[in-house]
């Protein structure tokens, strides 16, 4: 049931051409901006779609009609609103990666799409959490610092040497991530939401 | 008769406020009326059975299982109605409808599409420009289109005009008449239930007051008025609740009461509520 769910949210994502539009191109729009269109752009994209996704989908409302208006166990939809956010994260991962052969990978830096990936994984297990957990206003509020946070970082990161985050290795990105992720996921299992 | 629902000894006790001891049953075939003044508690309850809150104690079989252990078996089987039903708002019907309807087994997409014809709705409107009548229109359109054995609704005439009210409940006589379906119809709106209900089960401040068929409640409650002179100690020890004022008395018993010059009446649902929420206040 929790793969329903997360089948659902990826279609109410694709299906619905502003939302689509909102958060995936309105980043490569950003590139005429300076900062944006440095060598981290990758890692902005990333960080950009996790926000829009939270803020269109991941809040206490759609939580609300997830389990009231589905027949699903609150767990059901806990695990398929996680399993959703990470799949777009690696889905964007994707796009990035298309996007950096298309622009010509020497442009950017070396390791960053599955270094930003196990950051994103992180983030977006933080964040989904946060949704479950709090008012809506406040996580997004809250969802928006952090993730403001994360952009300033990684702009500051551009241009700055060949590897992105040299002192952070690939294999603990992606490992770091993914067990932040299922942290969040375990915490989000064991604290569901009541309504 | 079979019990579609079954609640034992229920006990919930958050923000100051205690669900106490709730225990009732409907049996298959039949609505029941959940009454009760706001705040009394019927949301907290149907929460409860939907399990979107955890009871502190007590136990709920619905069709004769878990409502925790086989809570997706259940749900399947069961339609629900809020009074503010939430979608995803920037979709249109049709789209929502899509959503939703791979989730149940016994999803009938023709029967659906008849419900929406019968009930005036478009599909391609979007969701948030549903006017609260439209809403509950198309939360019974979902909730009757996957064989649900059990419809469960809460205030789904709140904030309706009369007409519609009036529209909602043929609807709901029609479905009984051609099924074996049950209904726990949660309401203030008494008026409502005079029509459809069979059980009433009335609940104030998180307690029970009572929950037994309605027609026997008609016949065990009595409705006593009389003149300024009429209310003796005696007689205001016999009633529920009284309301007094310059013209004469008006009050509740539960069992039949002799008194020169008393009138006895048949009392509304309403008055059963009213004089045992309020009848104490306005008779002391």
């Amino acid at each position: 049931m929790a793969l329903k769910v997360m089948v659902k949210e990826l279609r109410t994502l694709l299906g619905d051409a502003r939302s689509m539009l909102v958060t995936f191109a309105v980043p490569f729009l950003f590139r005429l901006l300076p900062g944006f269109n440095g060598s981290a752009f990758p890692a902005i994209l990333i960080a950009y779609v996790i926000l829009g996704l939270f803020s269109t989908r991941a809040d206490n409302t759609s939580i609300r009609t997830g389990v009231t208006q589905f027949p699903v166990m609150v767990r059901d939809h806990v695990v398929g609103m996680f399993l959703y956010q990470a799949v777009a994260v690696l889905g964007t991962a994707l796009l990035a990666i298309a996007f950096m052969l298309i622009a010509g990978p020497d442009k950017f830096m070396a390791d960053i799409v599955p270094k930003a990936l196990g950051i994103g994984l992180l983030l977006t297990g933080l964040l989904t959490a946060m949704g479950l957990w709090l008012r809506p206003e406040v996580a997004r509020v809250m969802s928006m610092l952090v993730i403001i946070l994360v952009l300033n970082f990684v702009i500051f990161q551009s241009d700055k040497g060949p590897v992105f985050l040299p002192w952070l290795s690939v294999p603990a990105a992606l490992l770091g991530g993914l067990g932040g992720w299922l942290g969040f996921l375990a915490l989000g299992l064991l604290n569901p939401p009541r309504l | 008769m079979e019990n579609i629902l079954d609640i034992k000894n229920l006990r919930k006790e958050f923000g100051g406020f205690t669900l106490d001891n709730i225990s009732f049953a409907l049996p298959r075939g039949y609505i029941m009326g959940f009454i009760g003044p706001n705040g009394s508690g019927k949301t907290t309850t149907l929460k409860l059975i939907m399990n979107l809150m955890r009871a502190d104690a007590g136990t709920i079989e619905v069709f004769g299982q878990d409502h925790i252990r086989f809570e997706r078996e259940i749900k399947q089987r069961i339609g629900f109605v809020y009074d503010e039903p939430v979608y995803y708002e920037n979709l249109s019907i049709r789209r929502m409808t899509g959503l939703i309807s791979p989730f149940y087994a016994k999803w009938d997409q023709s029967l659906y599409e008849d419900y929406l014809r019968r009930f005036e709705l478009n599909a391609d409107q979007k969701i948030k420009t549903l006017s609260k009548g439209m809403r509950t229109k198309y939360a019974l359109a979902l909730a009757l289109s996957h064989g649900a054995e059990l419809l469960i609704m809460d205030e789904p005439t709140a904030g309706l005009d009369p007409v519609f009210r009036r529209e909602l409940l043929d609807i709901l006589l029609d479905v009984m008449q051609r099924e074996e379906n049950s209904i726990l119809f949660s309401t203030h709106i008494t008026s409502d239930l005079d029509r459809v209900a069979d059980y009433i089960t009335f609940i104030d401040r998180g307690k029970i007051v009572l929950s037994q068929d309605k027609d026997s409640l008609y016949e065990q409650y009595v409705l006593v008025k009389g003149g300024p002179g009429d209310l003796t100690d005696a007689l205001r020890r016999e009633l529920i609740g009284v309301t007094v004022s310059a013209h004469g008395f008006e009050g509740l018993a539960s069992h039949p009461v002799q008194g020169e010059g008393l009138l006895l009446d048949k009392p509304s649902l309403e008055d059963i509520m009213f004089f045992h929420t309020r009848g104490d206040r306005h008779g002391a």
